[in-house]
């Protein structure tokens, strides 16, 4: 070996393979220096005073969709429902890759396809012509009709058109069509609100649409918002552990997470899904549970003026407490006792917490997501001894704020609230405080690196990790998964390897 | 089949027979109610324009449409949005712009143009935006670009990419000059780096000899595009939405162009030898040829083998639904469908003429479509974009994203053939569909 290759001190690239030969001790990784090429010259602090959202006009890295998007989550929660969007094409390929790439899933979204004369002339000739395509074509049972901004602004008249289609389809048909078909309008004008509130409108709208008062049933409903079908999994679970029967509104853990299982049958339907006999009798119910306040107060709230059903609103049962208030709520309706079995599950996340807690205290952590998840989330941070120092939510909303001062007088701390702001805010605000955990989606992977705080990925969307559509993380067994993942990607980031064995 | 073809579709299915030359429908707009493949103009033109990253880009719409594009190619990027709401559709969003413009210069300030997106219901609504950009031009001193993509415009994304394209050609090309331009320099038009492949054909031209100085929109920038018109030949790739950027620059500013392709094997080869044959560049054109092939060749004889026979169904954008028939068709492997979203009839006419007779050509399938051909005609693999993806291993079929399989690399050139070879052999012999079928 030549003595004359030292290896002190860093090597760059160019050094490195200008070197004779590699020494037989090989090269370690602290010998040496990979530099990172920047995509804009240096990071310059933007102008201080156009940060917050109320004083600019744009907004960048937005923490919302549109309505639609919602709406369309909820119409794919029912079983054999297409949602059918009267806009353009794009309204409908763009919300179908964002499912794509989340659950990987195929979706089914139809599309009214608007073009320069509808534009012009209004969309009624493509609606009555869609509904009567797509019934020929798929045999749907519920065809979810979602305005967009473009129908919102024309002004086409959904109901008036949708009594037009009736009539053709009963004239081509017969009016055996309508026990086969069932419609929904749900109005989305993506200039307004969010995909959460896409979401509240839709359960709404399915429950007008088709709830029925008949002899009571003592179930309960579940409207469980925008949560993966992990977590509708996890609800299902503790359901049936106090012998509870429920039903839930947009079942996506049957239509969004399914099994492969050949030969498979044509047209392709999921298995899953609510069935509209369960949305019928949704009216007869011992109470309605919306899980998320603002994704799914609204069905909640209607089921209680019209039939009485009481409505039982938030907060997303996540961490120890609001699972504790969901459960007990369950079994004050119910009449039915908390089980030992439920009891132990609580038990074993209260340990779990008991036995990690030296890693969790203090981390100052940042919240991002849609208002209840970052709220739950937050209020379980605060549970585990760490600090959420910045919290922000992409959809404004009035709960959000409330629930997340009363955590914060709860565990005496003084947080930064972003209500309704987008990402571009929340990361000026992290890299302007020491931040050692974000919680987070994928959306914000970027932000986490730049400012060198590891992400636990949370919330929607997340795209590019695997399996996180089927992980619960409501519930206490939800709690022990999102507790393993904190205190995990911190013993990955903060600590070398020699000092995290026990 | 015929049921198939019977069904509701018209004409948009083909099947080639071995005389006479039936042609798909094809540029129209969608059936409404179909659950179509296709998307709307501001996709296809975020899809050409998103990666200029020296640009600013403003999306003058509601938030979702800028939340939608700020995700192309697989990669996110960051987009200004108007976020226009109520009080803004129903008096005007025209303030809102001005104010979006000049904060997102205060933001980067260093960038060197913008572009302004028109989205939906900014057209609806009538917002100048045309003449906003101009004034904020003359403010600026920068160039402000309007992109008239409104999602309704025209019948597919292709008209968005015709937009962008459009845009590019009046805003920025021709705007500068280039100190010196070699004997050997060259555009590509139609790559979009997906995957890499932009760096793969530039490694691979260089080699030759021949200097690529910018690339449509791959790798492109200010100085690249607004010096485009100094080059001695323009290389086009995408055959479909690209041409017409290629034939304007002919036609403007005398510049030639060659209809290439780097997929597959012998696509490879040939572009090879015809653009070193345009330079007198024969030698080194087989001296690469040779050199990568060798290279390549182990890779292959494990590969190729086993592949042999297997059927294939394609379902793209546009331009690859032919170029990639000829890739397979170096694998061994049988073509039993082709399609595109939005093809035009030059396009299918390739299609009709790379494919073997027996084969179907498809235009605009929608879900359905695809379902059914997938279901009677069973091909070893399925190849085309995510949402096809999860529909086709549902029926058991495995499936090759392309081109958006990061994990695999380019599928461009020679080092890309293997690439691909790799990738369709995993989707042909992944032990799961084998388990797949029922056994219990």
């Amino acid at each position: 070996m030549t003595t004359s290759l030292k290896l002190n001190g860093r090597l760059t690239i160019e050094e490195l393979n200008a070197l004779p030969e590699i020494p037989i001790e090989g090269i370690t990784y602290d010998q040496m220096y990979i530099e990172k090429e920047p995509i804009c010259p240096e990071y310059q602090a933007p102008d201080q005073d156009i940060i917050p959202l109320s004083n600019r006009s744009f907004v960048m890295d937005p923490g919302r969709i549109c309505m639609p998007f919602g709406a369309m989550w909820a119409g794919v929660g029912v079983h054999k429902c297409i949602p059918f969007v009267q806009g353009a094409q794009g309204c409908t390929t763009y919300p179908r890759y964002t499912f794509c790439r989340i659950f990987r899933e195929p979706v089914s979204i139809a599309t009214a396809s608007f073009h320069e004369e509808t534009a012009v002339f209004g969309g009624r000739k493509n609606f009555i012509e869609g509904l009567r395509n797509l019934i020929i074509r798929y045999h749907p049972e519920v065809i979810a009709i979602v305005t967009v901004c473009s129908s919102e602004i024309i002004g086409d008249d959904m109901e008036g058109f949708l009594e037009e289609a009736r009539d053709s389809l009963e004239e081509e048909f017969g009016p055996k069509i309508f026990d086969e078909v069932k419609f929904v309008i749900i109005h989305t004008p993506s200039f307004v609100g969010s995909h959460v509130e896409g979401y509240n409108r839709a359960a709404a709208a399915f429950l007008k649409t088709l709830a029925k008062r008949s002899t009571p049933n003592n179930k309960v409903n579940i409207i469980p918002g925008m949560i993966t079908p992990g977590d509708i999994r996890e609800i299902k679970h503790i359901l049936k552990l106090m012998d509870i029967e429920g039903a839930i509104l947009f079942d996506i853990s049957g239509t969004l997470d399914c099994p492969l299982r050949l030969p498979q049958s044509m047209p392709y339907y999921p298995k899953g899904g609510t069935r509209v006999e369960e949305i019928v009798d949704m009216g007869s119910s011992l109470a309605t549970f919306a899980l998320c306040h603002d994704a799914g107060e609204a069905g909640a709230t209607y089921l209680e003026k019209r039939f009485r059903v009481p409505a039982m609103i938030g907060p997303m049962p996540l961490g120890i407490r609001y699972t504790d208030s969901f459960i007990k709520n369950l079994s004050e309706i119910t009449g039915k006792p908390i089980t030992d079995e439920i009891k132990d599950e609580r038990g074993i996340l209260i340990d779990a917490m008991a036995d990690t807690f030296h890693y969790t205290m203090g981390v100052r952590v940042a919240i991002y997501g849609d208002p209840d998840i970052a709220a739950a989330a937050a209020r379980f941070s605060c549970e585990l001894g760490m600090l959420p120092a910045i919290i922000g939510s992409g959809t404004e909303s009035k709960q959000f704020v409330k629930d997340i001062w009363e955590t914060a007088h709860e565990y005496d701390f003084e947080p930064v609230i972003l209500n309704g702001s987008d990402m571009f805010e929340w990361e000026e605000h992290i890299k302007k405080n020491k931040i050692d955990l974000i919680l987070g989606s994928s959306k914000a992977v970027n932000i986490s690196k730049e400012a060198n705080a590891p992400l636990v990925r949370i919330g929607f969307p997340i795209y590019d990790r695997v399996g996180y559509q089927r992980r619960a993380y409501v519930g206490y067994r939800g709690g022990e998964y999102l507790l393993d993942l904190i205190v995990n990607t911190l013993l990955e980031s903060k600590f070398p390897d020699d000092r995290v064995h026990q | 089949m015929k049921d198939c073809l019977n069904y509701n579709m018209g004409t948009h299915l083909v099947q080639k027979r071995k005389s006479g030359a039936d042609l798909p429908l094809c540029s129209r707009p969608s059936t409404p109610g179909k659950i179509t493949q296709r998307s709307c103009a501001f996709y296809g033109a975020r899809w050409m324009l998103a990666p200029l990253e020296d640009a600013i880009h403003i999306v003058h719409g509601p938030v979702g449409c800028a939340y939608y594009g700020g995700a192309v190619r697989g990669r996110s990027f960051r987009v200004f949005s108007t976020a226009l709401e109520e009080k803004d559709i129903v008096f005007g969003g025209t303030k809102r712009l001005i104010r979006t413009l000049k904060e997102a210069r205060i933001i980067i300030p260093h960038a060197r143009y913008c572009f302004v997106y028109a989205t939906c219901s900014a057209a609806i609504i009538g917002d100048d935006i045309d003449g906003i950009c101009k004034e904020m031009e003359k403010e600026f001193g920068c160039r402000v670009i309007f992109v008239n993509c409104p999602g309704f415009k025209r019948d597919s994304q292709a008209s968005g990419h015709r937009v962008a394209y459009e845009s590019l050609l009046d805003g920025l090309i021709g705007q500068g000059e280039r100190a010196e331009v070699g004997a050997h320099d060259v555009n590509i038009i139609g790559d979009y780096n997906i995957n890499g492949e932009s760096m793969a054909l530039k490694s691979l031209l260089e080699k030759m000899g021949i200097r690529v100085r910018c690339i449509f929109t791959g790798h492109a920038d200010y100085e690249g595009i607004i010096a485009a018109h100094r080059v001695k030949l323009n290389l086009l790739i995408c055959q479909n939405s690209a041409r017409f950027l290629a034939e304007a620059l002919q036609k403007r500013y005398g510049i030639p162009y060659l209809e290439v392709t780097f997929l597959g094997l012998s696509q490879t080869m040939a572009s090879l030898r015809r653009i070193g044959q345009y330079f007198g560049l024969e030698r080194q054109a087989e001296k690469i040829i040779a050199t990568a092939y060798k290279a390549i060749k182990p890779g292959l004889d494990r590969l190729l083998p086993g592949l042999k026979g297997k059927k294939a169904a394609l379902f793209f954008g546009a331009a690859r639904m032919a170029s990639l028939v000829k890739a397979l068709d170096d694998m061994g492997m049988e073509v039993t469908f082709t399609g595109s979203q939005f093809g035009d009839l030059a396009a299918y006419k390739e299609a009709w003429q790379n494919v073997d007779p027996g084969a179907y050509i498809i235009d605009d399938a929608s879900e359905h479509d695809l379902e059914r051909l997938l279901d009677e005609l069973r091909p070893d693999v399925f190849m085309g974009g995510i949402k096809e993806q999860f529909l086709s291993h549902k029926f058991g079929i495995g499936f090759c994203l392309f081109p958006q399989l990061k994990c695999a690399g380019p599928y461009v050139g020679f080092q890309g053939f293997l690439n691909l070879a790799g990738s369709v052999h995993n989707a042909v012999y992944a032990p799961v569909w084998k388990l797949a079928t029922p056994n219990l």
